[in-house]
């Protein structure tokens, strides 16, 4: 039978039977988790050696952040709890290196992801989750939202006759088994024109030294990262400047969008914060999650008062997000049921927001 | 329309084969940030040791091994090198400055797209086929008669197909939509230096020589406060140590840090012992052609590395880094009086390596191994 794959990839390493069969990487292990790309740093980590939980990922890769940006296509703030490059940011803090490919070259994409699977390597994707039915049916965002930010880990393949006979296994943070999609699905997933976060068929290749730095060490480093990213971000729309923006500009939206807009955006705003892959809490639960372990590695007693200040935000923001949640079944409810209260709320947001970058600080002066 | 962003080219600098740092130092000049070129050079994590050992492996018979670390690698059998080849990742992560990057396969899309961003004020970085670039843009003129000399090695000595590669960086600062060409600053030149957009297409489309550009482009967003410079600085020093120490886990022919450098040595060593002549011209272009051309100055970038270390021995007010600057030196000069006379060699078409020269390349090693660790010691109590 003949098999499709790209000119100039071998199958050499995989020894194929006669018939097609998957080949899922053995060492490969898939585990859940809240967030997508912390738990498939995690798990990659872990592929290589590098035991590290998901929530030590999340804040070695100073994931802590915030993003209030308006899109124009579709027109949808778009809000999220996390900073940029997680991934990257992890194996700088490790001593290693997470090196970005992104081409507009689908053939070579394709070409680049065999050629790591064959080295023995999962590669990490980017993807317009929008494409795929298994993340349709989950989550009820994707008809008028576009998002090709999500990260999946492929872990094997099936080569058929075509791209459409073809598949890839994908381990992705929500689902307990890998998930089978064909090359045609992927290719569109990894190439879509998905408005302002295109996934521009992104992958990864992982180089780590034979021996990482220590994990304490990469957890001072993705803190002291964090209070930058989160201070001096490199757009004014992030980070303390964006949420300082966002807390004093949501109550504001009903009087400058459309019914059907707003309702679009709340929902939107919604799903960013509590539903898609944040942990809950807008992140901050995972984080508060990563400074308990955090303080229990480095012995630190700030760390732990700093968990409990991100648990406490992680209450505010799962507060105010099953407000927007009900402003965008009835405007006239939600955080518009009572203004004053809301702002009180956002307000005591931006103050923890603050006092908890403060407590981070304190503890890199120990 | 005709838009060229006269800021930039006001303050730019050139920094011969630096280009790469060169590049990066203009751009946090550009906005605001004045670091010196070997700080850059030095946060950016760019000294190290890279071996390509394919014709060890070869012997093993190991072929089949793959030789890529990551996509448009492609290093040659024998290629040595002062660097890891990781661009400017490392540059990224300790100056926190976010980078929108891609290629674009289609001439007139990446006409379109350079135009959109310096219409926004934003230059952009292009990765070139540097003998190609270097012929097109007629820039023999702006370089010294070495470098000519170099070239005319090149074309008379070797199959000029071997040499192509990558790894050169310049930086579109302007476009002419009427004629559809682009303005450039090259790290050779001052002047800003037009192409058509066919032309530099003809120096961008190529998938398959060593670290190919594949229609490369970077764009940066810096934020106006970096991180502070104390903390960069020491990440870094850790950085470099602890690759050339505790060497990159490859999975393929490449080997790097200490061991890639040992793996050099030996290799040498065995074939001066062997008498396999007909590989010493091949090692020996080699090391002349990245110890020239790829981002280095006949030394591995260790002239480089002892101001980075200068520099930070201030910085970090860690007087102890000051002697390990003065001993990079030492090495940035042991290297080059092992290179210079082998270039002459090479230029004339001579006998490439002696006895001599194999001894020095092993007290070379033994410095290389001793400094590391010195440096080693000293970042692992700041």
């Amino acid at each position: 039978m003949t098999m499709f794959i790209p000119s100039g990839t071998s199958l050499a390493p995989y020894k194929m039977g006669e018939k097609n069969s998957p080949f899922v990487l053995p060492a490969y292990k898939h585990r859940m988790g809240s967030h997508c790309s912390s738990l498939q740093m995690s798990n990659i980590l872990l592929f290589n050696g590098i035991k590290i939980s998901e929530e030590l990922c999340f804040g070695i890769g100073a994931g802590l952040g915030f993003i209030y940006r308006k899109a124009f296509s579709p027109p949808l703030y778009f809000i999220l709890g996390r900073s940029d490059e997680l991934e990257e940011k992890i194996c700088y803090h490790l001593g290693g290196v997470a090196v970005p490919y992104k081409t507009d070259n689908n053939d070579k994409a394709l070409k680049g992801v065999l050629d790591l699977l064959n080295k023995g390597q999962p590669v990490l994707v980017n993807i317009d989750a929008s494409f795929f039915p298994y993340m349709r049916k989950k989550f009820n965002l994707f008809e008028n939202v576009r998002y090709g930010g999500h990260r999946v880990t492929i872990a094997g393949y099936e080569p058929g006759a075509s791209k459409d006979t073809s598949y890839f296994y994908l381990s992705d943070y929500a689902w307990t088994d890998l998930q089978k999609v064909s090359f045609a699905e992927m290719e569109l997933a990894r190439a879509s024109d998905a408005g302002q976060t295109p996934p521009d068929n992104l992958f990864y290749t992982f180089i780590f030294p034979e021996k990482t730095f220590s994990i304490e060490e990469a957890i001072r480093s993705g803190i002291r990262l964090n209070i930058q990213t989160m201070l001096k971000p490199w757009f004014p729309v992030f980070g303390i400047p964006g949420l300082e923006k966002f807390c004093s500009r949501i109550l504001t939206w009903k009087r400058t969008m459309k019914e059907e807009l707003l309702k679009q955006n709340l929902n939107m705003t919604y799903m960013m914060m509590e539903v898609v892959g944040t942990g809950g809490g807008n992140f901050r639960r995972i984080y508060a999650r990563f400074l308990r372990q955090a303080s229990a590695i480095l012995e630190s007693k700030t760390l732990l008062e700093a968990f409990d200040s991100y648990r406490r935000l992680g209450d505010c923001w799962k507060e105010i997000a099953y407000l927007i949640k009900e402003s965008a079944e009835d405007p006239e409810k939600g955080i518009w049921s009572n203004p004053g209260s809301t702002q009180k709320l956002l307000d005591e947001i931006l103050f923890k927001e603050k006092l908890g970058i403060e407590q981070l600080k304190g503890f890199l002066n120990e | 329309m005709i838009r060229i962003l006269e800021k930039f080219q006001a303050l730019h600098l050139t920094s011969g084969p630096m280009n790469k740092v060169g590049l990066y130092r203009d751009i946090l000049h550009y906005y605001g940030h004045d670091y010196s070129l070997p700080l850059v050079f030095g946060i950016s994590g760019l000294l190290g040791f890279t071996f390509h050992s394919g014709k060890i492996s070869a012997k093993e018979g190991n072929t089949d091994q793959p030789t890529d670390l990551f996509p448009d690698y492609h290093l040659p059998d024998g290629f040595v090198a002062g660097e890891y080849f990781l661009g400017l990742n490392n540059a990224l992560r300790a100056t926190n400055v976010w980078c929108q990057r891609g290629t674009k396969n289609n001439k007139h899309d990446f006409f379109e797209l350079l135009k959109t961003y310096i219409n926004e004020g934003r230059p952009v970085h292009i990765e070139v086929n540097r003998t190609r670039w270097i012929d097109k843009i007629g820039l023999k003129k702006y370089v010294r008669a070495e470098w000519a000399l170099y070239l005319n090695w090149v074309h008379n000595t070797v199959s000029l197909a071997n040499l192509e590669s990558g790894d050169y960086h310049i930086i579109c600062i302007g476009y002419n939509d009427e004629n559809f060409t682009l303005s450039f600053l090259d790290y050779y030149s001052s002047d800003s230096l037009e192409i058509h957009i066919d032309d530099l297409f003809d120096c961008t489309d190529f998938d398959n020589i060593c670290l190919a550009p594949a229609n490369k482009w970077y764009v940066y967003y810096v934020p106006l406060e970096l991180p502070d410079i104390r903390s960069t600085v020491s990440a870094s020093l850790k950085f470099m140590a602890n690759s050339m120490i505790n060497p990159f886990k490859t999975g393929s022919m490449v080997e790097t840090g200490l061991r890639g450098l040992d793996s050099f040595v030996a290799t040498i060593h065995d074939l001066f012992t062997d008498r396999e002549v007909a590989d010493i011209p091949r090692i020996t272009s080699q090391i002349l052609i990245n110890s020239y051309s790829q981002n280095s100055l006949y030394d591995f970038n260790r002239m480089l590395f002892s101001e980075f270390l200068e520099e930070s021995s201030t910085i970090l007010n860690e007087p102890e880094l000051e002697n390990i600057a003065y001993r990079y030196a030492e090495l940035a000069r042991d290297w080059d009086r092992l290179i210079r006379p082998l270039k002459l060699k090479a230029f004339n078409q001579k006998e490439c390596l002696s006895e001599a020269e194999i001894n020095q390349i092993n007290t070379i090693k033994n410095k290389e191994h001793d400094y590391v660790y010195s440096l080693w010691d000293i970042i692992s109590t700041i």
